[in-house]
């Protein structure tokens, strides 16, 4: 390959590899602040009438993703006597969805995605088909039964 | 059928260089799969199939590193069993078509002993090879596939034990389709590659 040919190829490699066009920054503030109105959801509205059961703390993950860089995000600790549950949000660059947070419990690991907006779902299953359910006070109860001791 | 009838070739052996393209298009699509996946998440498009989703950079690159190596062992595992099938077939047309030759009259030898289905790949065709055949660089080809049989046999049985391999560092499926395109080459089963010019 002569030499412009090899400039050529790298210049439209390069090119090819710049970010699309798209504000990284905003979309990474929507996903903080979405993850921290859902935590607030999840406080203040299904697990209100549990306060007297499980203590309920934050605290601060630094997340780095590509093109984002690292940023701060909040996580959700549940506890129950000697046990924990954690929300700890993954990521928002991730496909298919607006962000994940795993829900890592002594028994298992679940996933919830933010669709945007307010919608948020639990991936109950990715084969032989996806089946997502809608993040609501009843099916994260389903979930913390599924990665939390029996 | 008796054990010594020669009536059981199937034709439905791949060659080496079947396997090979096979190979290349599978890399192929693994790399455009990949190729169209980190697009969509770089431009911060959703592309909603189920076996991607929610999954990050760093989860996606394991992924497709994943499907790349097993595609790699696979692979070398079936240019390792069609280079056996190369060598059998070989002898079996050897025996068949009563050659004078050294390599063949120890084959007709081996096949009165043994019939077609006990003959043993290592001991009664590549040592055949090995003390028979006149062929330059013959003796270290045979050992080194020898060496990679190791791992045709840990593939082949699910990889359950520790392998020890014949070469140290393991092998890669470049490494291992030029073991045995050596090989059959140095035996006649494969066209010399043309000189580079």
């Amino acid at each position: 390959m002569p030499h412009d040919q090899l400039q050529q190829f790298f210049h439209e490699k390069k090119e090819k590899a710049k970010p699309a066009d798209v504000d990284w920054s905003a979309k990474r503030d929507a996903w903080i602040k979405a993850v921290v109105d859902l935590f607030r959801t999840v406080e203040d509205d299904y697990l209100h009438a549990s306060k007297s059961d499980v203590e309920i703390t934050r605290s601060d993950k630094v997340v780095s993703e590509n093109y984002m860089g690292e940023y701060h995000i909040p996580e959700l600790n549940l506890r129950v006597a000697d046990e924990q549950v954690v929300l700890s949000p993954k990521a928002a660059n991730v496909l298919g969805a607006k962000g994940r947070i795993d829900v890592r419990g002594d028994r298992g690991d679940a996933t919830i995605v933010w669709q945007g907006d307010n919608q948020w779902s639990i991936v109950v299953s990715r084969t032989p088909a996806l089946r997502l359910v809608p993040l609501t006070a009843n099916s994260l109860a389903e979930v913390l039964r599924g990665v939390m001791r029996p | 059928m008796t054990r010594r009838s020669l009536n059981i070739l199937s034709y439905e052996e791949q060659s080496l260089h079947q396997v090979w393209g096979w190979y290349e298009f599978q890399r192929a699509l693994i790399g455009e799969e990949k190729s169209r996946v980190f697009d969509s998440l770089s431009s911060g498009t959703g592309l909603l199939t189920s076996r991607y989703l929610a999954k990050t950079w760093e989860e996606l690159d394991d992924d497709f590193d994943y499907q790349t190596a097993e595609l790699g062992r696979v692979t070398m595992l079936g240019v390792l069993t069609c280079t056996e099938a190369a060598l059998r077939v070989d002898f079996i047309e050897r025996v068949r078509n009563k050659k004078k030759d050294d390599i063949s009259r120890e084959f007709r030898k081996t096949h009165r002993r043994r019939g077609v289905q006990k003959v043993r790949l290592e001991e009664d065709i590549l040592d055949v090879w090995r003390k028979r055949g006149e062929q330059a660089g013959l003796k270290s080809a045979v050992a080194e596939l020898k060496g990679a049989l190791n791992l045709r046999h840990w593939l082949a049985h699910g990889r359950y034990w520790k392998p020890k391999l014949g070469r140290a560092a393991g092998y890669d499926v470049v490494e291992v389709f030029d073991i045995c395109n050596d090989l059959l080459q140095r035996v006649g089963l494969v066209l010399p590659d043309a000189p580079h010019s």
